[in-house]
C-alpha cells in the first residue's frame, strides 16, 4: 500500500515536471547483473531467504537490476531502481526517490530510500562496485541475526547537507520514515548519517532509531515467533573506513544493533549484537587478490560467528568483473535461553534450527563455502 | 621491509613516467556567453564527478567528455579527477546505481568538444590548451 502511494507520488511528480520542462528533461537508463553460483559442504542453509545456499549449490543470489535517472530541471531530480529479488524471484521495487535542491548545500529526499548508513549499503545490490561476491555479511546480511535485522530500505525522507573544503566532501543527512520487510515492520524510524571523503579515504558514521511492529499477514507460526519484540524500541549505531591508496584497497566497518524484547519471565529484554569485518586487498593491473575477516557475537545468548575469506576479483573491460571466493565459516548455536523467540537455536546466519523445523540441521563447527560470480554494468 | 621498499620504488618510477608523459597545458572551456567568470580545479572536479549540479552562478551543467583512449581524457583524469580508469568506472557505478549522478556524455576530441560548446550555453568541455581559439572562453588553464 505504502509502495503504491510513493508510486503514484513519484509518478505525479514526474509528470509535472515533465509539463513545465517538456524539452530539457533528461533521461539516463542503466542496468546490472550478477551472475552467482555457491556452494557449501554443509546441508544447513546459508543465508537463510537471501541465498538458501548448501551443499546443493545455490544461485538464489543472482540479481538483475534496472536503473533510470531523470533530471528535470537545475533543482530536481528523479531516480528509481527495479531488481529482481533474490528471495522469490519477483521483480522487486528496490528504491526510487525525487531530490529538490534548495541550494548547493541543501537538499530534501522523498520516496523509497535505500538504508544510507553503510559503506556500501546504498549500492548493496551492485556486485560490480565492490571487491567481493557479497558484502560481508555480518553487516550487510538481511538475516535476522545480523545487525541490520532485515532494514535494507526505508519510505519516507530525509534532509541532507553536503560541503566541501580543499581536502574532504562531506555530507550530514538525517532521515524518518518506516518500513515493512517479510518479518520485520519498522514502524517508525529515523536516523543520522554522516560522510566524508576524499580521493583515497571514506568515512561513514551512522546511528538510527527504530520502533518495531510485527508485520500484518504473517502467518501464525511466524507471528508467534515475532511476538516478543512486538511495539518495542531497536537502536543501531556503525562506523565505516575504506581507503583506495596505492593499489592497497582496505575496508573495514562496525555495525552493533541493541534490540529489545520480552522474555521469557516477561520482563523487558534486550539481545545485542555486534558485526564487524575487516577486508584488505591489493590491485595487481586488473586481478585483485583480497582477504576478509568477519565476527558477528550476541553479547547475551553465545550467538556467534566467525569466518576467513579469500577471493579474487579480476576486471574484464570497463564494465565487467568475474569473481570467485573461498570462505571458512565457524558458527556457533544460541545458548541462552534470554533471546527472543525467533533467536532462539540460531547458529551464525544458518537458517535457526529451531523456527524451522524440518528445513535443514545444525550446521557443523566449520563450513566450507565456495562462490562463483561475473558481474555487468550496462 | 625489502618488498615494500621495492613496492615504493617501482610507484615511483610509474609516477615519474606518468608525470613525464603529461605535458601539454589542458583548458577548460565554456560557451562565449557564459557568465562565469572562471572555475577552480576543485569546481572543475566536483562538476565532472556530478557532485557539482550547477554553475557557482547557477544553471545545470551540461559536462562533455573526451573519447576514450585520447590522450587528453588521460590527463584530465590524472590532473583534474586523480583517478585511475578501474576507480573511475567503480565511482560511475556507485553514482549511477545509487541515484545520485551520471557520467559525462561522451562527445569526442578537441575539435568536438569545441564544436559542442558552441551549441551548448551551459555547456562545460576541456581540451588541448594549444587548441584554444577566440570563439570558446576559457574557465581555467591547467598547466
Amino acid at each position: 500500500m505504502k509502495t503504491q502511494q510513493r508510486l503514484r507520488m513519484l509518478g505525479a511528480a514526474l509528470a509535472l515536471g515533465m509539463a513545465h520542462n517538456a524539452q530539457a528533461i533528461d533521461f539516463k537508463w542503466s542496468g546490472f547483473l550478477n551472475m552467482v553460483g555457491a556452494a557449501t559442504n554443509d546441508s544447513a542453509l546459508y543465508l537463510h531467504d537471501e541465498g538458501n545456499i548448501d551443499n546443493d549449490g545455490s544461485f538464489e543470489e543472482s540479481t538483475l537490476g534496472l536503473n533510470t535517472i531523470v533530471t528535470i530541471n537545475d533543482k530536481l531530480r528523479i531516480a528509481a531502481q527495479i531488481a529482481s529479488a533474490p528471495s522469490d524471484r519477483s521483480i522487486d521495487f528496490d528504491w526510487g526517490y525525487g531530490t529538490y535542491n534548495l541550494d548547493d548545500n541543501w537538499a530534501v529526499k522523498a520516496g523509497r530510500i535505500k538504508f544510507p548508513g553503510y559503506l556500501v549499503s546504498e549500492y548493496v545490490r551492485v556486485g560490480y562496485a565492490y571487491p567481493w561476491i557479497r558484502p560481508p555479511e555480518v553487516v550487510y546480511s538481511i538475516n535476522m541475526s545480523a545487525p541490520t535485522m532485515g532494514l535494507d530500505a526505508y519510505d519516507g525522507g530525509a534532509l541532507h547537507y553536503q560541503g566541501f573544503n580543499d581536502s574532504f566532501d562531506y555530507s550530514a543527512e538525517i532521515y524518518g520514515g518506516g518500513r515493512q520487510t517479510r518479518v520485520m515492520d519498522f514502524n517508525k524510524m529515523y536516523g543520522l548519517v554522516l560522510r566524508a571523503n576524499n580521493d583515497n579515504v571514506t568515512l561513514v558514521a551512522n546511528a538510527n532509531w527504530s520502533k518495531l511492529d510485527n508485520p500484518a499477514g504473517l502467518d501464525p507460526a511466524m507471528a508467534a515467533m515475532m511476538a516478543d519484540t512486538a511495539n518495542q524500541d531497536m537502536f543501531t549505531a556503525s562506523a565505516g573506513l575504506n581507503a583506495d591508496w596505492n593499489n592497497v584497497v582496505l575496508y573495514a566497518e562496525y555495525a552493533r544493533t541493541v534490540l529489545d524484547f520480552i522474555n521469557a519471565a516477561n520482563q523487558s529484554d534486550d539481545v545485542d549484537i555486534t558485526g564487524w569485518y575487516t577486508t584488505l586487498g591489493y590491485r595487481f593491473g586488473d586481478l585483485m587478490p583480497h582477504l576478509t575477516y568477519q565476527s558477528l557475537k550476541d553479547g547475551n545468548g553465545g550467538l556467534q560467528q566467525t569466518s576467513w575469506t579469500a577471493g579474487l576479483r579480476y576486471d574484464l573491460g570497463s564494465s565487467t568483473t568475474v569473481k570467485m571466493e573461498w570462505q571458512r565459516i565457524e558458527p556457533e548455536i544460541a545458548s541462552g535461553a534470554n533471546l527472543p523467540v525467533m533467536l532462539q537455536n540460531q547458529s551464525g546466519l544458518f537458517s535457526n534450527n529451531g523456527a524451522f523445523p524440518g528445513l535443514n540441521g545444525t550446521p557443523s563447527d566449520k563450513v566450507d563455502m565456495v562462490s562463483l560470480a561475473v558481474n555487468f554494468t550496462f | 621491509m625489502n618488498k615494500t621498499t621495492g613496492m615504493f620504488r617501482w610507484v615511483a618510477v610509474l609516477f615519474l613516467l606518468l608525470a613525464g608523459s603529461a605535458h601539454g597545458e589542458l583548458a577548460i572551456i565554456a560557451h562565449p556567453d557564459n557568465p562565469e567568470p572562471a572555475l577552480t580545479l576543485k569546481q572543475v572536479k566536483r562538476i565532472y564527478l556530478a557532485r557539482a549540479k550547477t554553475f557557482p552562478q547557477g544553471g545545470l551543467v551540461q559536462r562533455a567528455d573526451q573519447e576514450p583512449g585520447s590522450p587528453v581524457r588521460q590527463e584530465f583524469m590524472n590532473k583534474v579527477l586523480k583517478l585511475r580508469e578501474r576507480q573511475l568506472n567503480a565511482y560511475w557505478s556507485k553514482m549511477t546505481f545509487t541515484g545520485r549522478g551520471t557520467r559525462p556524455e561522451v562527445v569526442g576530441k578537441d575539435g568536438d568538444i569545441k564544436q559542442w560548446v558552441l551549441h551548448h550555453p551551459k555547456g562545460l568541455g576541456y581540451i588541448d590548451a594549444g587548441q584554444v581559439d577566440d570563439q570558446v572562453k576559457v574557465l581555467l588553464i591547467i598547466p
